[in-house]
């Protein structure tokens, strides 16, 4: 790929909802905050040792005179700045964790395993099948373990690919059949890690259709920089028509 | 001397740290590339030359681990801290040499079992510096490396830990007691300061690292489930364990690992502010806030581990706690930057090397620094947690800075280890060639890490929104070559000098602490009648309790989740053994001491005695994490009190150790029989 086209690349990716866009907010208000003290600490400390450069013999040392009304400004200052772009922040985070997903959300269940993702629709009966890892089997599309007893399971949706809705919103379930993994969409701004023998909860609301890759961010074992897949955002009524033909073909 | 054989091992360290990393550089840029040698040496991790994900997952495991475990927590405070504090301070030594030995060693061979994971079969682990479970707890199915590799790293660990942990029990002893006449804690050099605090958070984090460590090593050897949850299925292997927690872990872990940071960094910071007033002939401005700074840095760094879990599933509400504590850190942090500034403004600045390199040290931890700032903001985590842009952070904040300290102890203290000047020309050109290579290096990191690269990648070549990525890896790995490269003027420097280095005079720094002036006149004043033992024997309780802590901590929160807990039928001997253990403590009231320490054997073996009755019950530590946590602890217990048996005999003053030990285990069986 010709460098001009990479360089392009080398920042934060298109922001695919409302929550990514105000998170590019609060990183580019971080951004301008951290660039200002960096290159005014920086310069000041080149400018001082130049201004100051020892010319003639050195003497013994000097006492310093002390200031606690500086001390006082400069802490008071920091920490204003500090905790003031925390403040900032926290209502994005509030935002996104401590509201659950809205009634009518579209249920989706996500498995990682060494080392491939697996994607869970309820089906039309609108329920989750019982699942138990005496029926795994990767070879045969059982990912998740469907229990073949169970109706409700019949017409699960097992896909390797996440296909979501855009305008529309999406509550994910994480969950691991054996390591730790990490769920990642940086289109979406958002992580989550997959933590075996718990279930997490994570909602979005993707506004822009396109497929974003989704790599696993979290150590977990050889095959780690190898579990891909990826998420593809549909207009609503394209995904509707992919989730009956996956019905149809069941 | 101690602190010189802290300071080969850790360049030995350094060097296999350093290569470790290039070759990760290397490959990451080269993943296809064949290269007979790396066959020959990893016959399974390199076929036919190329080097496989899991050689490079180990070869990343141990670069961190290496350059962590014994470099950075090492040099500055071991190896600098054990050869100056006592000089700084008018001491005659360490207070208890022995001890500082026996540190030594148990670090030293703690490093060779951690070189010995690279010659197993399976090789090295790879489940990175942070040995996240599952991965690391079910043995070889979850990975190569995952067998004996995971399991001599974890044995090298808790070996460390306790050198780590007695290391830091000397240090406090030292600073609290053997000072000498007329240097009160408020005029030591901010050196001793910062060793001191960094001892604090030694012993307030060696000990949980290593309760989390025996935890994990049961969970893979002995059949408990203290990390390890229900229902795992791991490369078609069933794994028959229940009710583990994998977070419990990352708490325990970062408990340590935050501190660890400061462990890293806080003598670099110390040395910084002597330096920088030495060399700009202006005593410290605003030493009083350092201090305080120093100490608001080390207490507010054990509170925030929780900033390295925002995205692990815990309470998003204790993210906003954490992320408080975490931005306020950089409070302490900016007031040394603009009390560094302040010295230097209005002095005679003198450009030595020793001098660049702390400079340098307020530079790296500014730019190191402000990258915290977006990752103490939890929904900026989001995004940035595990990627390149967190390596960027802590290699300039932990890495960097903390190995330039350590450069600048190097060039300002070679005249006193060795009676010699190292070559200034060299040291300047090291100096700024290792500068342009960290930031040609580390600068371009960031923005991989903004462009979403995931660190603990062994290559970029399944995403498609990594290719574009590829050049600025290219320019970071040629950055890294040069950084090593201008080590080797280091080397050149270090042998050329102690070979036949220019004498030093006594004082060539005109200098005003103590290790160059006239502390022999008080160190000869400074008789044996403070021993350290009284603040040694805090130190102690200090640790114990801190281990004690951990495990309790692991046992309320492991019954908290717990599906599958039942109570133990506990043998009627540990309640015989506090009545002995009372006894005890009356004894050493009369002062009897040889007899409390009989009282101590049989409580010894009153427990093996109860223990055995246990295992014919046909209790083992796979039963329930009740029993397994009984075992365990009970284990530890019978440590101490061994430990405790040995002081009685020794000194007086363990007095206290052994009424400690009647406390914690009262407190024991509280903790079993309430909390069933």
């Amino acid at each position: 790929m010709p460098i001009l086209q990479s360089v392009g690349q080398w920042w934060l990716p298109v922001a695919i909802s409302q929550h990514a866009v105000a998170y590019d907010v609060q990183f580019t208000r971080t951004l301008v905050v951290a660039a200002i003290i960096f290159i005014a600490a920086q310069s000041a400390l080149v400018a001082i040792v130049w201004r100051f450069r020892d010319r003639g013999t050195a003497a013994s040392k000097i006492e310093t005179s002390q200031s606690s009304r500086l001390e006082f400004y400069w802490t008071t200052a920091t920490a204003i700045v500090f905790l003031g772009l925390l403040a900032l922040g926290g209502r994005i985070w509030a935002g996104v964790q401590f509201t659950a997903a809205p009634a009518g959300a579209e249920k989706i269940e996500v498995l990682g395993k060494q080392f491939a993702w697996s994607f869970r629709y309820a089906g039309p009966d609108g329920r989750f099948g019982r699942t138990n890892i005496r029926f795994v089997n990767d070879a045969a599309g059982n990912s998740f373990g469907l229990d073949p007893d169970d109706p409700s399971g019949k017409d699960d949706i097992v896909s390797a690919t996440l296909h979501v809705p855009s305008g529309r919103s999406v509550e994910l379930t994480l969950t691991s059949q054996d390591v730790i993994h990490s769920f990642f969409v940086r289109e979406l701004r958002m992580k989550q890690d997959l933590v075996p023998g718990m279930r997490i909860p994570i909602h979005f609301l993707a506004n822009i259709p396109g497929t974003y890759e989704i790599p696993c961010a979290e150590l977990c074992g050889l095959g780690h920089s190898q579990m891909h897949t990826t998420m593809i955002v549909m207009p609503p009524d394209a995904y509707d028509r992919w989730k009956r033909e996956w019905e149809q073909a069941q | 001397m101690v602190g010189l054989q802290y300071f080969w091992l850790s360049l030995v360290a350094v060097i296999v740290g350093m290569a470790l990393s290039l070759l990760m550089r290397f490959h990451l840029v080269n993943p296809d590339a064949k290269i007979p040698w790396f066959e020959t040496v990893w016959p399974a991790g390199a076929p036919g030359g190329v080097m496989t994900p899991e050689l490079y997952l180990s070869l990343m495991t141990m670069h961190g681990t290496i350059m962590v475990f014994f470099v950075l927590s090492v040099t500055p405070q071991s190896a600098f801290g054990n050869y100056f504090l006592p000089l700084q301070i008018g001491a005659r030594g360490m207070a208890f040499p022995i001890l500082t030995s026996v540190s030594f060693w148990a670090t030293a061979v703690s490093f060779v079992v951690m070189m010995a994971a690279f010659i197993v079969p399976g090789g090295a682990p790879l489940s990175g510096w942070t040995a996240y479970p599952p991965l690391s707890a079910v043995g070889g199915v979850s990975g190569p490396g995952e067998g004996m590799g995971q399991t001599l790293w974890l044995c090298s660990i808790a070996i460390l830990c306790i050198g780590s942990t007695l290391g830091a029990v000397n240090f406090i002893a030292t600073t609290l007691d053997l000072r000498g006449p007329g240097v009160t804690m408020m005029r030591m050099p901010l050196t001793c300061w910062s060793w001191f605090v960094t001892a604090i958070l030694s012993l307030m984090g060696f000990p949980v690292l290593l309760a989390a460590g025996v935890l994990l090593l049961l969970d893979r050897s002995a059949g408990t489930s203290f990390f390890v949850p229900g229902g795992l299925l791991v490369s078609d292997h069933v794994i028959a364990r229940e009710g583990g927690s994998p977070l419990l872990w990352q708490y325990l872990f970062w408990f340590f690992g935050h501190p660890e940071v400061y462990i890293a960094i806080l003598p670099g910071m110390g040395l910084t502010s002597e330096i920088i007033s030495t060399f700009s002939r202006k005593t410290i401005f605003g030493r009083t806030a350092m201090i305080f700074a120093t100490f608001s840095i080390g207490f507010l760094g054990l509170l925030v581990w929780g900033h390295h879990m925002f995205t692990s599933g815990m309470s998003p509400y204790s993210s906003i706690a954490f992320a408080v504590l975490s931005m306020t850190i950089g409070v302490p942090s900016a007031v040394k930057t603009f009390n560094w500034l302040g010295t230097l403004w209005g002095g005679r600045i003198r450009v030595t090397t020793a001098m660049l390199f702390a400079l340098g040290f307020v530079s790296v931890f500014v730019t190191g620094g402000l990258s915290g700032m977006f990752l103490a903001q939890p929904v900026l985590d989001l995004y940035f947690h595990d990627t390149y842009f967190v390596l960027a952070h802590f290699h300039l904040i932990m890495g960097v800075a903390a190995l330039f300290g350590i450069f600048a102890a190097v060039f300002y203290w070679f005249p006193r280890m060795f009676g010699r000047m190292l070559n200034e020309t060299l040291g300047k050109i090291h100096f700024f060639a290792t500068l342009v290579g960290v930031y040609a290096l580390f600068l371009p990191m960031h923005v991989v890490g903004i462009a979403g690269n995931p660190r603990r990648y062994a290559d970029f070549t399944n995403f498609e929104f990594l290719t574009p990525l590829l050049p600025l890896h290219q320019f970071m790995t040629w950055a890294a070559f040069l950084t090593v490269s201008a080590q080797i003027v280091f080397f050149a420097n270090l042998i050329l000098t102690i070979l036949r280095g220019p004498e030093a005079g006594t004082n060539p720094w005109r200098a005003e602490t103590l290790e160059w002036t006239d502390g022999a006149a008080l160190r000869s004043g400074n008789s044996a009648a403070r021993s350290g033992v009284s603040a040694g024997f805090l130190a102690v309780v200090a640790a114990v309790s801190m281990l004690f802590a951990a495990f309790s901590s692991a046992y309320v929160v492991r019954h908290g989740i717990s599906s599958d807990w039942t109570t133990v039928p506990f043998p009627p001997t540990v309640w015989a053994g506090a009545a002995i253990l009372l006894l005890g403590s009356v004894m050493v009231e009369l002062g009897y001491m040889n007899a409390a320490a009989g009282l101590g054997v049989l409580f010894a073996l009153a427990q093996l005695w109860g223990w055995q009755k246990l295992i014919q019950s046909g209790v083992s530590m796979a039963s329930s994490p009740a029993a397994a946590f009984f075992y365990v602890m009970s284990g530890a217990f019978l440590i101490s009190v061994v430990g405790g048996v040995v002081a009685l005999l020794r000194h007086p003053r363990a007095a206290y150790f052994w009424h400690y030990l009647s406390g914690l285990w009262i407190y024991l069986l509280g903790l079993f029989y309430f909390w069933n």
